[in-house]
């Protein structure tokens, strides 16, 4: 839902929040941190599954070398 | 704005802010490269994701309430009592804590009419809180979780840099009233306390595998790409400019601010609200700038890591007081600062076995306490605000500080930090790892790809 409709009507009267749905500011926060704590465990454990993986392959100091690309 | 004189102060100050911001990015570009400059190739995307993926992690915490931390506990816990009131329109309200001002759900915390300042302003300390995370980065590379890393620079980025920003970075602070705490371009309160954080971390990282022999003499590891490591150091450089001019205000009328009736007195000003000058703090960032590159030329030998990173070192030095030096004096005190910096690198390195991949403890950390102290005998008995009751400027209230900054709220939650995330087995990457290098799958992936690729063209 617009805030504004007419600038020549807010501006006037002094409105100086523009943004839309001024008032559920929190449930954006919330969704925000929620967001932001599933990001860390998901990719927490993505990295944790990638090391075991890489892991498991027991590869040496210089096996890398083999695996430099030269597009 | 209602006349065209508040209007265009307004406007002016607002753009002059949003400018400090875009410039500061620079710093961290440079930060990316020269830390992929320093990784071994088989590193390099893991090292660059980690100092990339600080940006959205300490932007959005720095949002819900690092902000919010920097307004509300500037008397501490319960030292001191603060200047603001109803009539400076920073009242926060409801006693120690309390804060509406930096509240993320505030209406100054988004696109408001009524408010040219708050979003800029915000930014800029934003980008001071990427610098922090980005300086304990370097580091730790090369054997590090992505994960860890992005709780650590949280923690330093959102957290404990702003709590000593609000202790000792603000014209309200206890530490500047009762210390005389004065540190106009952040030698302790970005620089000490991320060194001192990067070593509480180190402490219980250790150190990559082969960086000491079995006696334990240290070897150098890199840097792999000195060309990238050029580059991002000077880059790092052009964005402390823009460090500089944000921890400014870059005009203010100080005769009514100080209750001096009558006076009208328009000057720019550090971030205590004390005058200094665009101009003169140029000059300064240059000769400290100078000093730092010829001493660290000197006594590495002419080694071009150590020389570009002395360059730094020698700015961190000076920029307690480079509000108030002499150029010359800015230079030299670069100097002894770059001096101490590198021998404590060395020193600590083999007596305790510590390996700091980019020399941050010692570029950061020792030259920021150094800046320090030096700072409280050359500005001894300088005021340290234009308000009324608070301490000079002391060698002891500098001391203090910097034990604050580098030890209390740095060494100390970088280390129980470290410990917990250690004791979960979150902190390291596996040695297998580590030996194979964390970019393995993506290489083998990657090559596997052009392998294709190239069988196909045949």
């Amino acid at each position: 839902m617009a805030t504004i409709t007419s600038w020549t009507e807010a501006l006037p009267a002094g409105v100086t929040q523009i943004y839309p749905y001024v008032g559920t500011e929190w449930l954006w926060l919330l969704i925000a941190v929620v967001f932001w704590i599933v990001w860390h465990m998901k990719t927490a454990a993505s990295e944790t599954a990638e090391h075991d993986e890489l892991a498991s392959k027991g590869k040496g100091p210089s096996d890398y070398k083999s695996n430099v690309a030269d597009w | 704005m209602d006349n065209e004189l508040s209007a265009l102060t307004t406007i002016f100050t607002e753009f002059y802010y949003w400018i400090t911001v875009v410039l500061m990015f620079l710093i961290h570009v440079g930060f990316c490269m020269y830390e992929v400059g320093v990784s071994r190739h088989k590193n390099h995307l893991h090292t660059l994701m980690k100092n990339t993926m600080l940006i959205p992690l300490v932007t959005i915490t720095f949002f819900f309430f690092g902000w919010w931390i920097y307004w509300a506990f500037v008397n501490g816990p319960w030292i001191g009592t603060s200047i603001m009131d109803g009539n400076s329109g920073l009242q926060l309200g409801g006693g120690y804590g309390a804060n509406e001002f930096a509240d993320p759900l505030d209406p100054f915390m988004a696109v408001n009419l009524g408010d040219h300042i708050s979003g800029v302003f915000w930014a800029a300390f934003l980008l001071f809180s990427w610098t922090a995370a980005s300086i304990v980065s370097g580091a730790v590379i090369e054997r590090i979780r992505t994960a860890a890393f992005g709780v650590l620079a949280i923690a330093i980025g959102s957290v404990f840099w702003v709590i000593d920003a609000s202790w000792g970075w603000h014209f309200d602070g206890w530490m500047v009233k009762i210390l005389g705490y004065h540190d106009a371009y952040a030698s302790g309160v970005i620089h000490a306390i991320c060194g001192g954080f990067a070593l509480g971390v180190l402490v219980v990282l250790g150190p990559r595998i082969g960086k000491f022999a079995a006696d334990g003499t240290p070897r150098n590891i890199g840097p792999r790409n000195p060309w990238l490591v050029t580059l991002g150091l000077f880059l790092i450089y052009t964005g402390f400019w823009g460090f500089y001019a944000a921890c400014n205000i870059p005009i203010f009328d100080l005769g009514p601010e100080y209750g001096m009736e009558g006076v009208t007195y328009f000057t720019a000003t550090n971030i205590y609200v004390t005058p200094t000058t665009l101009s003169g703090i140029t000059m300064n960032f240059l000769l400290s700038l100078s000093g730092g590159l010829l001493m660290g030329y000197w006594i590495s030998k002419g080694d071009p890591f150590w020389t570009y990173s002395s360059g730094l070192a020698g700015i961190i030095a000076a920029s307690a007081g480079n509000d108030l030096y002499h150029p010359l004096q800015a230079m030299i005190i670069a100097a002894i600062g770059v001096v101490i910096a590198y021998r404590m690198h060395y020193w600590v390195e083999r007596r305790f076995k510590i390996d700091d991949a980019v020399g941050a403890v010692a570029v950061h950390g020792y030259a920021g306490v150094v800046g320090l102290v030096i700072c409280g005998f050359v500005l001894w008995g300088y005021p340290s605000s234009g308000y009324e009751g608070y301490a000079a400027i002391n060698p002891i209230g500098m001391i203090i500080g910097a034990i604050i900054m580098f030890g209390l709220l740095g060494f100390l939650p970088g280390w129980i930090l470290a410990k917990i995330l250690d004791s979960a087995g979150k902190l390291r990457i596996p040695r297998e790892v580590e030996i194979a290098g964390m970019d393995f799958n993506y290489m083998e992936a990657s090559k596997a790809d052009e392998n294709a690729v190239v069988a196909d063209e045949k």
